[in-house]
């Protein structure tokens, strides 16, 4: 995951910023493709928001600040996802979402310019709206970066009828314990832990 | 046969014009024709409080749990099209444009038959 920032759209530019969702929802329990396999997109942003390829609906979507720092533990991040409906209730009940990848994109981008009534405004009054459809902002064609700022897993989450709460983590989720997380009490198991222990040494196997 | 071009007026026109230009839908209803648009934006209200919009897609849609694209949403007071499960679009005559709304147990939704 590179986290280079570019220059693209900070000369003397005015910028906007948006954030794109992807909730994998296509994985069975064994990590195979579900039939019915889709993959959930949605913006923060306050109107539908498309990359040429797919179009993220938007919803009131919040997320913490990521905790960085340099020891060896696995980073999550909390996603609250509020005005939830009944089709996101449904998909929420019915599916499997742990161990589903999800990814978290920042856009910034300079809003595309737009004329009204013969006046040409530089960076857009709004989005690209016509009578004729909902509006929508193409992001494919406009100046641009694009970082991924988390890249992960679905862990836990929970729904009301109000919110959809969730948490992601990386996918070097294991990247700190010596053995597989167990849920029953190891103290009933030690020679097998001990077992474990003389051969796998933080994640790996001990060559020592 | 000259087609007949429905001008955007309200949410009725705007759902009517949008499905008529990507589907095959019926240009007449019970005494109603599409050239009879005016007059039947003229009795809005009357056809609405008649749910009247629902009898009109009803005869040629089927009423279906989930929505997916371009799907008929219909509440008491306006027809909108469905965008995906989550949202649908819909005229807004205050505004004068299109907008999005969320969709929940109020609407009723329909698919065109064989649409």
């Amino acid at each position: 995951m590179s986290k280079t920032i570019t220059n693209s759209v900070r000369s003397d530019d005015q910028l906007a910023i948006l954030h794109l969702f992807e909730f994998h929802m296509d994985k069975d329990l064994d990590g195979t493709v579900g039939e019915a396999g889709e993959i959930l997109y949605f913006t923060d942003h306050d109107i539908f928001v498309t990359d040429g390829t797919n179009e993220h609906t938007p919803l009131a979507i919040t997320f913490d600040r990521l905790v960085e720092d340099f020891s060896m533990s696995s980073d999550t991040i909390n996603v609250s996802i509020d005005n939830i409906n009944g089709a996101l209730s449904t998909e929420a009940i019915a599916s499997e979402w742990r161990n589903n990848k999800a990814k978290i994109t920042r856009v910034v981008y300079t809003p595309p310019s737009q004329t009204l009534d013969g006046d040409n405004y530089d960076y857009g009054l709004v989005h690209y709206e016509a009578a004729t459809t909902y509006p929508r902002l193409d992001i494919s064609s406009v100046t641009k970066d694009v970082y991924t700022l988390f890249e992960g897993v679905i862990d836990t989450f929970n729904a009301s009828e109000q919110s959809l709460n969730g948490t992601l983590t990386t996918k070097f989720s294991h990247w700190n314990k010596a053995y597989p997380t167990r849920t029953y009490n190891q103290n009933e198991f030690t020679s097998i832990v001990d077992a474990i222990n003389e051969t796998i040494y933080w994640g790996r196997q001990e060559t020592v | 046969m000259t087609k007949y071009v429905v001008q955007v007026k309200d949410c009725f026109s705007a759902v009517y014009k949008y499905l008529d230009d990507k589907y095959t839908i019926p240009h007449k209803w019970r005494e109603w024709t599409i050239e009879d648009m005016d007059i039947f934006l003229a009795q809005n209200k009357q056809f609405l409080s008649r749910k009247d919009h629902i009898g009109f897609f009803r005869s040629f849609c089927s009423k279906v749990k989930d929505a997916k694209k371009d799907d008929i949403v219909l509440t008491r007071t306006s027809v909108g099209v469905a965008i995906n499960r989550f949202t649908y679009w819909v005229y807004n005559e205050d505004l004068g444009r299109i907008e999005h709304l969320k969709l929940d147990d109020k609407c009723l939704i329909m698919r065109i038959n064989n649409g």
